[in-house]
């Protein structure tokens, strides 16, 4: 699998709370990158399907409402770990660059 | 009285833009994509906006791909749609061709064009052969209709004396004129100038193989082509037989003078026309057997890739001339490739599927079988992402 760019970490940390259908996997991904990335829904189903053939997400159960229907979504266990070891990975590199940083604060 | 509020309008456009995804798809999964556009959309809007429609147009299209997984399957789309596109131009080349194609001058208006190139009267030994097809096999009077079978299935005749050409008529002729040779191309120019031909430069040039200089120019008129070739011949014993051959100051002059068909200015428009269609379908075709071949083992998977890489490989020959000969006719605007002896003039591009026929059959028949076949198995594993298996509904409040 490649490396996994920011929208899938993105898609994958929305689902990590709990099953969310589109619409909630959108403004999640809003919020979560503080409006930097705003999903259309072609793209974010897209990234689901993919996401499902990779078996890192699985459909939940589906609602109705105001006549809308509503699938959720939810992590499966490889998509759990997936996403633990992506944040593990960028969690490392962050924990480099401000170290880095801190030891060499530059004159900028 | 239909309802015209604004989400219902809104629902309405962007289910229409949902055509893009594959039936199948959209069934299973068209109230979802449209429903959560909804609840993102501000209220009051009633149109999508320029960003969605092609998001939602890019996106139908890459679900028409299948395999959601994979990173090669667009590109793979692209060849294929080239490749059909390519094999398709062929098809709209041949046919403009055959449909704008006007006939060959008349035997008497042959005679009359060829009297006013070498004016002389005639001796004996000169040669004309005549093939009226607009391409074909000469000496065969083939129709399209023979020619499309003979390219489709194994060929009745695949006689390699038998050269695919476009159709023409060609004259050689002997003339007793004293006149020099390069005075009577000149005078030959200036007859066929005041019946109306539009003349190309006259090139008069010796080989150096001491068979005297030759003069050639071609001229055109009413969608036909003339080349001429002329010089000064004796007739000459060589080996015991007697030949007509080119000597600098022989007796008598020499005319070759060809008639073609000049390329009818439909053609290309036929040719792009054709090879776009044909691309689009291939491109379509292939979502087809992606989409039909994608929920299946691992197994099952590396025999349809093995049986595509098979296919495309099998096509690649033709396909490098026909890539060939198409560029050469898009940059240049004329059909005949620099070197007819290789090329065949004009013929080429249905001659590259003609002449590559044996890898096709052998490899790429058996390939697209394979394919055929896989895509029409029922997949013994159900598709990953197939909304139609969910679980049952479990209604609200589980978020």
């Amino acid at each position: 699998m490649a490396a996994m760019r920011e929208p899938t970490f993105l898609i994958l940390t929305a689902l990590a709370d709990g099953p969310r259908h589109g619409y909630g996997v959108i403004k999640d991904v809003s919020e979560l990158s503080a409006g930097r990335i705003t999903l259309l829904a072609g793209t974010l189903y897209t990234a689901l399907d993919r996401l499902t053939a990779e078996g890192l997400v699985e459909p939940d159960h589906e609602e109705r409402v105001d006549g809308r229907l509503r699938r959720y979504y939810r992590l499966t266990d490889t998509g759990r770990t997936a996403l633990a070891e992506r944040a593990a990975e960028l969690q490392r590199a962050a924990r480099i660059a401000r170290t880095r940083l801190r030891a060499n604060p530059g004159t900028a | 009285m239909p309802d015209r509020t604004a989400p219902v309008l809104l629902a309405r456009r962007y289910r229409r833009l949902l055509f893009c995804y594959p039936r199948a798809y959209r069934k299973a999964r068209g109230d979802e994509i449209v429903g959560t556009m909804l609840d993102a959309a501000p209220p009051g809007r009633d149109r999508p906006t320029a960003r969605e429609a092609v998001n939602l147009v890019a996106s139908g299209l890459r679900a028409r791909l299948g395999r959601p997984d994979s990173r090669w399957v667009v590109a793979f789309s692209l060849v294929t749609a080239v490749i059909v596109g390519l094999f398709g131009s062929v098809v709209g080349y041949r046919l403009a061709w055959q449909a704008a194609a006007r006939p060959l001058p008349t035997p008497a208006a042959v005679r009359q064009t060829v009297a006013r190139i070498a004016p002389g009267p005639p001796v004996g030994g000169g040669t004309q052969s005549r093939d009226d097809y607009v391409f074909g096999w000469s000496g065969m009077h083939r129709s399209l209709p023979n020619e499309a079978v003979h390219v489709l299935v194994p060929p009745a005749i695949d006689d390699f004396d038998l050269d695919y050409t476009p159709g023409g008529i060609d004259i050689e002729t002997y003339r007793r004129d004293n006149t020099g040779l390069a005075d009577a191309a000149r005078a030959a120019r200036a007859r066929l100038r005041a019946d109306g031909w539009t003349l190309g430069t006259l090139d008069v040039s010796d080989d150096g193989f001491g068979e005297g200089p030759t003069a050639t120019f071609s001229a055109r008129r009413d969608g036909t082509v003339l080349t001429v070739s002329m010089d000064r011949v004796r007739y000459e014993t060589l080996d015991g037989e007697k030949y007509w051959t080119p000597r600098a100051n022989g007796p008598l002059l020499g005319a070759h003078v060809m008639f073609g068909r000049e390329m009818p200015a439909v053609v290309p428009y036929g040719q792009g026309v054709a090879g776009v269609l044909a691309g689009a379908f291939g491109w379509l075709v292939f979502g087809w057997f992606s989409r039909r071949t994608t929920a299946r083992t691992p197994g099952e998977r590396a025999r349809t890739r093995i049986a595509y890489g098979a296919l495309v490989v099998s096509t690649l020959p033709a396909v490098v001339l026909l890539a060939e000969v198409t560029w050469y006719t898009v940059t240049t605007g004329t059909p005949d490739p620099p070197d007819p002896v290789y090329w065949g003039p004009s013929a080429s591009p249905i001659d590259a599927i003609g002449n590559y026929r044996a890898v096709l059959d052998v490899i790429g028949a058996p390939a697209l079988l394979a394919l055929i076949v896989s895509a029409l198995l029922r997949p013994r594993r159900a598709p990953a992402v197939d909304a139609r298996r969910l679980p049952p509904d479990r209604t609200a409040g589980n978020a």
